[in-house]
C-alpha cells in the first residue's frame, strides 16, 4: 500500500514506520520503500545508510536483498530513498519494467509493503500511488490538509480512475475532531468525485512523539503504552483484517505494477 | 542544396563513426555474450552525466550508437571508453548547431521554445516567435547556383545574429527557413526589431562574378506574440507564426506580419474548485 498526503508535515513518514513496526510486532513481515525525495527520509530518521543501490541492482552487481536495510531482525526492512527509489519513476518504461520485476521478487518475500510517498501532487507521487494495491491518504483536521489531500485524490481519480481510498486522520486531539475531518473528506469525495473513502483510523497527538524522533526509533517501540501507540495498533489490526479479506486478489497480482489500479 | 549536407552533424562525423567502429571491434573481441537495453541505458547515464536517461538514449538512437556504447561499457576498457565519451561530447556540442550557418538548429529551437513558453505563462511576460523565409530562394539557387544560395543563407544568418539581442535565439529550421525567439518582446517591440531585420536583409545584396554584379534578396517574416495567457505549446506557436508568414507572402513578400495569440484556457487551473473548497472548509 502507498501512504500519501496532499500536504507535507502531517506525519506520514512516522506513521508508515510505526504501522510497519506494529505489524512486525504481530509476527508479520513488512518492508518500507521510501519514495520521497525530500529531506525527512526514513533512512535519515533512523540514522542508517545503505551500501548498495538500484544501479548496482540493475547492473547485476547487487542482489535485491542487498539494497535493503534491516530495521529489526527477521521481518522489518527498509528500502531507502538513498538507494535510488525516487528516481525510479523518471526512468523510461523498459528500465522501469526491469527494476520492478527485480523488486517484486524481493517484495514477495514480505507480507506487507508500504510505500512512503512525498507530499503533494507530482509525477513521482502519482506514478507510485497507482502501482500499489491500496492507498492510504493521511490527513489532519486542518482545512488546508483536507483541501490538499482532496486535490490529490481528485487528480488520482481523474488521471487513473482510482476510486477508493483509505483515510487516516493524524494529529487529532479528540475522536470527534477525527470524525469531523474524515466525514468532510468522505462526503466531498462522494459528492463531487464519486470516490469512496474508508475510515482506517485516527492517531492522537502525543507528547512522546518528538522524543521518539530524536531517538531515531519507532515510537511504538519506545512508548508502547502511549495513546498514539494504541491508535497505531488498532490501525494495524484493521490492515491485517483487510489483507485477510483480500488475500486472493493480492496473491494473484504483482506487488507493484501499472495495472494495479484496477484490481479491485 | 542537398538534404544530406543539411542533416550532417558536424564536419568530422564520418571520421568519428569510423573511429567508433574501430573501438567497437576492439571491445567486442574482449567480451563474450550480450546485454539488454536497460543495462545499456544505465551505463549510458553513468557516462553521459548531465543528460537524462531519455535524452541520452534518444541521442544515441538518433546516431545509431547504442550498440557500440553497450559493448564498450561492458568491456571496462577504460581508455577506449574515454575516447568514446570524448567523441560523444563533441557530438553533443554539435547537436545544437546548424552546420551551414552556425546558428542553432531546429532541435535546439524547439527545446528552448517549450521552456520559454512555460516561463511566459508563469511570469506573464510576452514572447514572440518568428518564422523567416527567404523570398524566391529556389529562383536564386536555380539561376546562380547552390553555392551562391549558401552565401545568401550565411549572410542572412549574420544579419540575424547582429540584429537580435543576446537573450534572443536565432535558428535555421529548414532549407531557407529560419526561426527567431524574441524573449520578453511584445508585439510593438517585435515589430520594430523585425522591420529592421527585414530592411537590413533587403539592403544587403551579394556581389558575385568578375563584373561585381549584385543580386538582392528579400525575406518575409511571420510572427506570433504570446503573452502568457492560456495553454500554449511550441508546435502551436510555430503554426501561428507560419500562418502569419503565409499572410506576408500573400500580401506581396518582403513584409512582416505579426499576430497576438492566446491559448485555450486550462479547464482546471485550480484542481479544487470553489464549491469543493467551501465544503471542505465548513462541511
Amino acid at each position: 500500500m502507498s501512504i500519501m498526503s496532499g500536504k507535507g508535515g502531517v506525519g506520514k513518514t512516522n506513521l508508515t514506520l510505526n504501522l510497519a513496526y506494529a505489524l512486525y510486532e504481530n509476527y508479520k513481515s513488512a518492508i518500507l520503500m521510501d519514495c520521497d525525495l525530500g529531506l525527512a527520509n526514513l533512512d535519515v530518521l533512523l540514522g542508517i545508510s545503505p551500501e548498495k543501490n538500484m544501479q548496482d541492482l540493475l547492473q547485476g552487481e547487487a542482489e535485491a536483498g542487498e539494497i535493503v536495510c534491516a530495521l529489526e531482525k527477521n521481518g522489518l526492512d527498509l528500502l531507502p530513498a538513498a538507494s535510488g527509489v525516487p528516481e525510479l519513476v523518471e526512468l523510461d518504461e523498459d528500465l522501469q519494467g526491469v527494476l520492478l520485476e527485480k523488486l517484486n521478487k524481493l517484495f514477495s518475500r514480505y507480507e506487507f509493503l508500504f510505500l512512503d510517498l512525498g507530499a503533494g501532487i507530482n509525477n513521482a507521487v502519482l506514478s507510485f500511488a497507482r502501482m500499489t494495491h491500496e492507498r492510504i491518504v493521511v490527513i489532519t483536521p486542518e482545512p488546508t490538509s483536507l483541501t490538499d489531500s482532496y486535490a490529490l485524490i481528485k487528480v488520482l481519480n481523474s488521471k487513473y480512475g482510482l476510486n477508493h481510498f483509505y483515510l487516516l486522520v493524524n494529529m487529532v486531539d479528540s475522536d470527534r475532531e477525527a470524525k469531523t475531518g474524515f466525514e468532510r473528506m468522505k462526503v466531498a469525495c462522494e459528492k463531487f468525485l464519486g470516490v469512496t473513502c474508508h475510515f482506517l483510523g485516527a492517531v492522537h497527538n502525543d507528547p512522546n512523539l518528538p522524543l521518539a524522533v530524536r531517538d531515531q526509533k519507532p515510537f511504538i517501540k519506545n512508548y508502547p503504552d502511549s495513546r498514539a501507540s494504541r491508535d497505531i495498533r488498532i490501525i494495524a489490526d484493521r490492515i491485517l483484517a483487510l489483507r485477510g479479506a483480500k488475500a486472493e486478489a493480492i496473491a494473484q497480482n504483482p506487488v507493484l505494477s501499472w495495472g494495479n489500479d484496477n484490481i479491485y | 542544396m542537398s538534404d544530406k549536407k543539411l542533416s550532417a552533424h558536424g564536419v568530422d562525423e564520418q571520421e568519428m563513426l569510423s573511429e567508433l567502429s574501430e573501438l567497437e571491434a576492439i571491445v567486442r573481441s574482449a567480451i563474450p555474450g550480450s546485454a539488454s537495453d536497460s543495462e545499456t541505458s544505465v551505463a549510458l547515464v553513468r557516462l553521459m552525466r548531465g543528460l537524462s536517461v531519455n535524452e541520452a538514449r534518444r541521442f544515441l538512437e538518433a546516431h545509431d550508437l547504442a550498440d557500440r556504447w553497450l559493448c564498450l561499457s561492458l568491456s571496462e576498457d577504460f581508455p577506449a571508453l574515454e575516447r568514446f565519451s570524448r567523441l560523444l561530447e563533441s557530438l553533443i556540442r554539435d547537436r545544437d548547431r546548424d552546420y551551414l550557418t552556425g546558428l542553432k538548429n531546429r532541435r535546439f529551437f524547439e527545446n528552448i521554445l517549450g521552456r520559454e513558453l512555460e516561463l511566459s505563462r508563469k511570469f506573464r511576460v510576452p514572447v514572440t516567435v518568428v518564422i523567416l523565409d527567404v523570398d524566391d530562394f529556389k529562383q536564386i539557387n536555380d539561376t546562380h547556383g547552390h553555392s551562391l544560395g549558401d552565401r545568401v543563407l550565411r549572410d542572412l544568418s549574420a544579419i540575424l545574429r547582429e540584429e537580435i539581442r543576446a537573450t534572443d535565439t536565432a535558428a535555421r529550421i529548414g532549407g531557407e527557413e529560419f526561426a527567431l525567439l524574441l524573449s520578453g518582446s511584445g508585439m510593438r517591440q517585435s515589430e520594430k526589431t523585425l522591420e529592421r531585420v527585414r530592411e537590413m536583409i533587403a539592403r544587403a545584396g551579394i556581389s558575385y562574378g568578375e563584373g561585381g554584379e549584385v543580386i538582392n534578396f528579400t525575406a518575409s517574416l511571420g510572427a506570433a506574440t504570446y503573452r502568457g495567457i492560456g495553454q500554449m505549446d511550441g508546435d502551436s506557436m510555430l503554426e501561428f507564426a507560419d500562418k502569419a508568414l503565409y499572410r506576408a507572402k500573400e500580401k506581396g513578400k518582403n513584409r512582416v506580419e505579426i499576430s497576438v495569440v492566446t491559448g485555450p484556457r486550462a479547464k482546471d487551473t485550480a484542481v479544487v474548485g470553489r464549491e469543493e473548497k467551501k465544503f471542505l472548509f465548513s462541511g
